[in-house]
Formats: C-alpha cells, sequence, structure tokens
C-alpha cells in the first residue's frame, strides 16, 4: 500500500495505515531534522510534531499532492521554528560561502560528511535537506521559505560548493 | 576556475535535484567531457547526494503515538487547569529567579504574568500550517510559535525551566501585554471578525505603530 492510499485510511482515523506511516517515514523525518537542527533531542520532538500535524491535518491532504511533500513541508515548518526560537533567521540569505569554516591549513584531515553538514548555514543546509532527503522540488521549497525558485537553486548550489569546498583539500582541486 | 565551470556548477546541482531540462544535461556532460575539474565536482557531489539521502541509522527514533493520545492532546485543558499550571509556572518563574540570585526576578513576574498564562493555553494546539500562517501577521506568527515551544517544554516529562524562563523572557519583550495575547487568541480562535486583510484588521485592533509592522 503507498503512502497516498494509507492517507486516504489515516483520513478515517485509521490507526493502523498511521503507525505503517510512521514506521515508514519517522527515521527519514528525525534523520533530516537532526540534520537540520544539530540536535537530536530536538529531532525527537520534531517527529512527534510532525505526526502529530500530520493527523491534525489530514484532512487537508488531497490524492494528487505529493505525500513525501506534503509531510516535509510540515517538518520543514517545525524545524526553521524551532531554529528561529533559537535564533533568528536573516532575511539575507548569506553570501556566497556563507559565513564559518572553510577548508584550511588547520584541518588536516577530511571532515565526515555529518560534520561537513554542520559547517553550512542553516539556510543553506534547510535547502539542502529539503531537496535530498524531502525530495521537494525547487519550487515547493521556495513557497515554504519564502523565496523564489531561482534563490532556491542558488542556495543549495552555494551549499554543495561549500561542502565541496570544505571536503576536498585545495591541493586536490588544484590537480 | 572560470565563469562556465561556475555556471556547470549549478547545472550538476540542478541536475542531482532532477531539475535540469535535457538541453541543459547536453550541454553539461559536453562540458563534463572536457572539464576535469567539473568531472571531479560531479563525481563528489553524487557522493555527498547518496550519503544526505541515506538516513541516519544510529538514531533513537521516539515510539509512534497513538490516534487516542493524537486526539486527548488536541482537546485544551479545562480553564481551571489553565489558571493553575499559570500559577505554577509564574512561582516557579519566580522562585528559580530568587534562587539564582537574579534581583531583577521581582520585575519580571508582570512579564510572566502576561504571556505565561496564554502560553500555558496554548499547551495544547500546534504550530499553524502553511497556509494559515500566511493568513497570520508576522507578529502573530512568531508570538504563536513561542508559545507553541513554551507549551511544548511544559508537556516534557523533564521540564527545562531554564528554556522556559529564556523563552518567556522573549515573549515578553515582544511587547506582547495582556490584552495583545487575549486579542491574538481571540483572532485565532475565529471569535472576532475578520475584517479586510488579517493583518491590517489585527494592527487596527492593536493600535500597532508603523514601525512596529516590521516585526
Amino acid at each position: 500500500m503507498n503512502d497516498e492510499e494509507l492517507m486516504e485510511l489515516i483520513q478515517n482515523d485509521d490507526e493502523t495505515a498511521f503507525r505503517i506511516l510512521y514506521a515508514r517515514w519517522s527515521r527519514r523525518i528525525m534523520s533530516y531534522a537532526s540534520r537540520a537542527l544539530q540536535d537530536r533531542r530536538e529531532a525527537e520532538d520534531i517527529v512527534q510534531e510532525t505526526f502529530m500535524a500530520l493527523f491534525k491535518s489530514r484532512k487537508r491532504y488531497e490524492a494528487r499532492d505529493r505525500f513525501p511533500s506534503f509531510l516535509f513541508t510540515i517538518a520543514g515548518n517545525a524545524v526553521r521554528s524551532r531554529f528561529r526560537i533559537k535564533r533568528p533567521i536573516p532575511v539575507e540569505d548569506p553570501g556566497e560561502f556563507g559565513e564559518g569554516l572553510h577548508y584550511s591549513q588547520d584541518i588536516e584531515a577530511k571532515l565526515d560528511m555529518e560534520e561537513a553538514l554542520s559547517q553550512l548555514s542553516f539556510e543553506q543546509r534547510e535547502a539542502l535537506l529539503l531537496a535530498v532527503m524531502g525530495g521537494m522540488n525547487y519550487r515547493e521549497i521556495g513557497v515554504m521559505t519564502g523565496s523564489s525558485e531561482s534563490a532556491v537553486a542558488q542556495r543549495i548550489c552555494r551549499a554543495r560548493r561549500r561542502l565541496y569546498d570544505i571536503m576536498v583539500p585545495p591541493e586536490e582541486v588544484a590537480k | 576556475m572560470n565563469n562556465i565551470c561556475r555556471a556547470m556548477e549549478m547545472l550538476v546541482s540542478v541536475m542531482l535535484d532532477g531539475e535540469i531540462s535535457s538541453s541543459e544535461k547536453e550541454v553539461l556532460f559536453l562540458h563534463l567531457g572536457e572539464c576535469s575539474h567539473c568531472r571531479r565536482f560531479y563525481e563528489e557531489q553524487r557522493k555527498y547526494h547518496e550519503f544526505l539521502g541515506r538516513t541516519q541509522d544510529d538514531l533513537d527514533v521516539p515510539a509512534c503515538p497513538s490516534l487516542s493520545e493524537q486526539h486527548a492532546k488536541i482537546i485544551r485543558m479545562p480553564r481551571y487547569l489553565q489558571i493553575g499550571a499559570a500559577v505554577i509556572l509564574l512561582a516557579l518563574s519566580f522562585y528559580g529567579g530568587f534562587l539564582s540570585g537574579d534581583k531583577k526576578a521581582l520585575e519580571r513576574i508582570p512579564t510572566y504574568a502576561r504571556v505565561g498564562a496564554p502560553a500555558v493555553w496554548a499547551r495544547n494546539s500546534s504550530l499553524p500550517m502553511e497556509m494559515d500562517r500566511k493568513q497570520l501577521s508576522p507578529l502573530q506568527n512568531l508570538i504563536s510559535e513561542y508559545q507553541f515551544w513554551i507549551g511544548n517544554e511544559l508537556g516534557r516529562d523533564e521540564v527545562n525551566w531554564q528554556k522556559v524562563r529564556t523563552m518567556l523572557d522573549t515573549l515578553g519583550s515582544l511587547r506582547t501585554d495582556l490584552e495583545l495575547l487575549s486579542l491574538q487568541m481571540g483572532f485565532m480562535d475565529g471569535t472576532l471578525q475578520k475584517k479586510d486583510s488579517p493583518q491590517n484588521t489585527w494592527l487596527q485592533l492593536l493600535g500597532v505603530k508603523k514601525q512596529e509592522e516590521s516585526l
């Protein structure tokens, strides 16, 4: 049974369908939240909050909606709210490379991917994860974050460039 | 790196996200055949994409909440419990501040009184959906988010009172007096009649000055 069919059952308060959907998606939502917020405890809250909100808004779901986008929009909003409590989201997108760490002389070894991800700005990390983990398209991410599609595309591209700068030593890039 | 390579990086990115057109794809792969820099970039990005697409296996995912619990959470606390919880919140907030030698704890009581009770009131509500958020002013959105997270923290088995206090302080600094929050709660409950755009009505009702609209 696919996600859309399960949602139809959930709209009729079917608990088994809800549990199946939870089992199918909760780890992915938690991975997304944990990476976006860089905080596992808060990610647990996000999972609960997301599925609570999913249930409450089940009647708004329409069969033509892509379920992952619907779910990740809920999760993404919860993550943004949580992040905003921690630190106000700047209106402007950070510059091409954002603030923070680049590959430098101080970094002897390659940082692993999770650590490299933590070096991105929240806005870059959020957009990249929604696209890659949530499978959301640029328009959907733009609607959620209040940005244009091209701004989302640029933000994600900058995030990828920055990961590359962190992960690949400069001498290797020069080869 | 020249401008062509910079443009190709964007194409690599949109390709990985499935947003590339067939003509762009053709251009990209022609370039990748000629440019080792971009080929390296592309190969690395494919690895990152694959890694990020995977879920983390070492996470402890919380148990699935039951639907009956979900239903219960939607029902608001009875009024007497709300008032009781607000009083406890105030007492603990003050007590915590007093114990920590915070001389200004007394001064904050009115702030807690103004923002604490509505936060407890909002304990069982959830964050508005995106479509609802657009109907609210930025100030309303911010307040409802704070209320939600304060309520959420209060609902934990182990409440982090320091966190609650910090959030209450921030909420208090948003010029949220009792009247404003009461109006907001009424507005969110739909008990106030909406006229014109919700944001205008909201600002008119509150008499918020122009410079505060940017909040």
